[in-house]
């Protein structure tokens, strides 16, 4: 490793969760200077970047100065600079932490691409959406503790079937539902969501009990829905906890075609 | 997520090639080029950047001339007194210059990122080294203009031009080290331009920049005799006006003696600035 830094270097790009970019360099000058770093010539950093510019959705801030951009924009420019290195591992620390929701389709998309490309993606993230949407293997991290491991599908079946969630349209219609539903059914209650869930092994069996249910009490609602287990029920299920927002507790996210 | 079979090569990250890796003088003469025109190209996008090595000894040259001047008395025209000193600090005030955008490249993690490339790390300080010693330059041939304009007259006949230009690129060279290695040690640009100010500006008042240092009481005056800085201003002096200093062996022998300064600083500033720019981390 240490012998052989450069072409340890030269197979490894990593992205920080702090974009690590020029601030009086516009987009494509930073992206260029790290293209001729890199050591391309002139005109084949160009072409390097213009692809990484279109790849990126850069174009219309291209030749904007750094410090003046939108943090997504910058976000972007600066998974466009890791790039540079065509990497054959990349490290990727929350990546969309704090983006726009176009800046994170872009994000997403592209890292997609780089994994039917070939690349080995290693990503740290909070949210478990981006997770479940990028990941081949999660190892789920609470307090610095690794525990949990799999592919998405595993975790998710670790904690059961499917469920059907009742959202009340405002909380004394969560209690009335609450009311209503508590004697006939095994509850999970998440009050800041005005939500009930109530496992569903018969699926759309139990979904049309439940419905039935919340029909006769007469109780408003806003939605009701059958759906599978998601990621953050497993984490929930897992730590017993929320994922709360501390960067000790992380998803390592594994992602290799 | 796909788990297809891995394209080995071709697709679009083939596209580009990269042409055969140089030999590292040249990979490390290459980068270095690039790296300071990345500084040199972030200049007129913030001039205010460069408002310590501009505004500020203008500030002092104007103070100094227009305020204080009329009660400090020293042989000849203070202009000609004035204006070399004033050279003398902006070379000495290159320590917060470097300082300071050393540590703002190091927080902001640009740095880390330069380093995550396969380039030869000298280049990376090399380029802050470089970059610094011309903007200083810039700095200093405005002070001398603004000096000229003034009344300033230096006389520089003969090898004084050339050594002049010497001695100020070997004291630039020192000085922008110490503020590199400073600027990597303190970590937050504004730490650094406040201990910056603290540290230098004081020496420099001390060394003779603005008043004679033979006018000051007994401890000032040990200290400026011995304030590396007065090697400096007086060494400049010298050059520039052929003003003669005395008081200590510094000053008797003010250009042997800066040269001894900055040779030194070299030899210890150097070699830990590289050990902490290597063993630095994120």
């Amino acid at each position: 490793m240490v012998r052989e830094a450069d072409a340890v270097r030269g197979a490894i790009s990593m992205t920080g969760q702090f974009a690590a970019l020029e601030d009086n360099l516009t987009a494509r000058e930073n992206l260029m200077l790290m293209a001729r770093l890199r050591g391309y010539g002139k005109a084949a950093a160009s072409r390097l970047v213009d692809s990484l510019i279109d790849r990126f959705d850069i174009g219309e801030f291209r030749d904007k100065l750094i410090k003046s951009v939108s943090g997504g924009q910058r976000r972007r420019v600066d998974l466009a600079a890791s790039l540079v290195v065509r990497p054959q591992l990349l490290v990727l620390d929350e990546p969309t932490t704090g983006l726009d929701p176009r800046s994170r389709q872009v994000v997403w998309s592209t890292v997609r691409d780089l994994v039917d490309e070939g690349v080995t993606l290693l990503l740290t993230t909070q949210y478990l959406e981006e997770a479940d949407a990028l990941a081949d293997d999660i190892v789920l991290i609470d307090h610095g503790q690794a525990v949990a491991a799999g592919t998405p599908s595993d975790l998710k079946a670790r904690i059961g079937d499917q469920r059907v969630d009742v959202v009340a349209a405002d909380s004394r219609g969560l209690d009335g539902l609450i009311d209503a539903l508590s004697g006939r059914f095994d509850l999970t209650i998440s009050r800041e969501r005005r939500r009930v869930s109530v496992p569903a092994p018969d699926e759309i069996d139990d979904l049309a009990i439940v419905a039935a249910a919340v029909r006769s009490s007469g109780i408003p609602i806003d939605e009701i829905a059958l759906r599978r287990p998601t990621l953050d029920d497993a984490f929930l299920a897992l730590t017993g906890q929320p994922p709360v927002s501390d960067t000790k507790d992380e998803t390592l996210v594994e992602a290799t075609s | 997520m796909s788990t297809a079979t891995l394209p080995a090569t071709g697709g679009p990250r083939a596209a580009e090639v990269l042409p055969p890796r140089p030999g590292r003088l040249i990979r490390y003469l290459r980068e270095t080029g690039l790296l300071v025109g990345r500084g040199l190209r972030a200049i007129p996008r913030v001039p205010e950047r460069l408002s310590d090595v501009t505004i500020q000894p203008i500030m002092f040259t104007l103070l100094f001339l227009y305020v204080f001047g009329s009660a400090i008395h020293v042989p000849g025209s203070y202009q000609n007194y004035l204006l070399p000193g004033l050279l003398g600090q902006s070379v000495a005030f290159g320590v917060i210059g470097a300082g300071v955008a050393t540590s703002t490249d190091f927080t902001s993690g640009v740095v880390d990122r330069f380093r995550s490339l396969p380039v030869v790390r000298m280049s990376v300080i090399s380029a802050q080294v470089i970059g610094q010693i011309i903007e200083q330059i810039l700095g200093i041939v405005i002070v001398a203009g603004v000096g000229l304009a003034l009344g300033w007259r230096p006389h520089l006949g003969g090898w004084r031009g050339p050594e002049l230009v010497g001695l100020m690129l070997l004291g630039l060279f020192s000085f922008t080290w110490v503020g590199v290695l400073a600027g990597m040690l303190i970590r937050s640009s504004d730490a650094m331009q406040g201990i910056g100010f603290a540290v230098m500006l004081p020496l420099s008042f001390l060394a003779g920049t603005f008043v004679p240092i033979a006018g000051m009481k007994l401890v000032p005056r040990a200290i400026a005799e011995w304030d590396p800085l007065s090697a400096l201003v007086a060494a400049v002096r010298q050059v520039c006006q052929g003003t003669q200093s005395s008081g200590s062996l510094q000053l008797d022998h003010p250009v042997p003696a800066m040269i001894a300064w900055c040779v030194l600083i070299i030899i210890v500033c150097v070699p830990l600035a590289l050990r902490r720019f290597r063993t630095a981390s994120a």
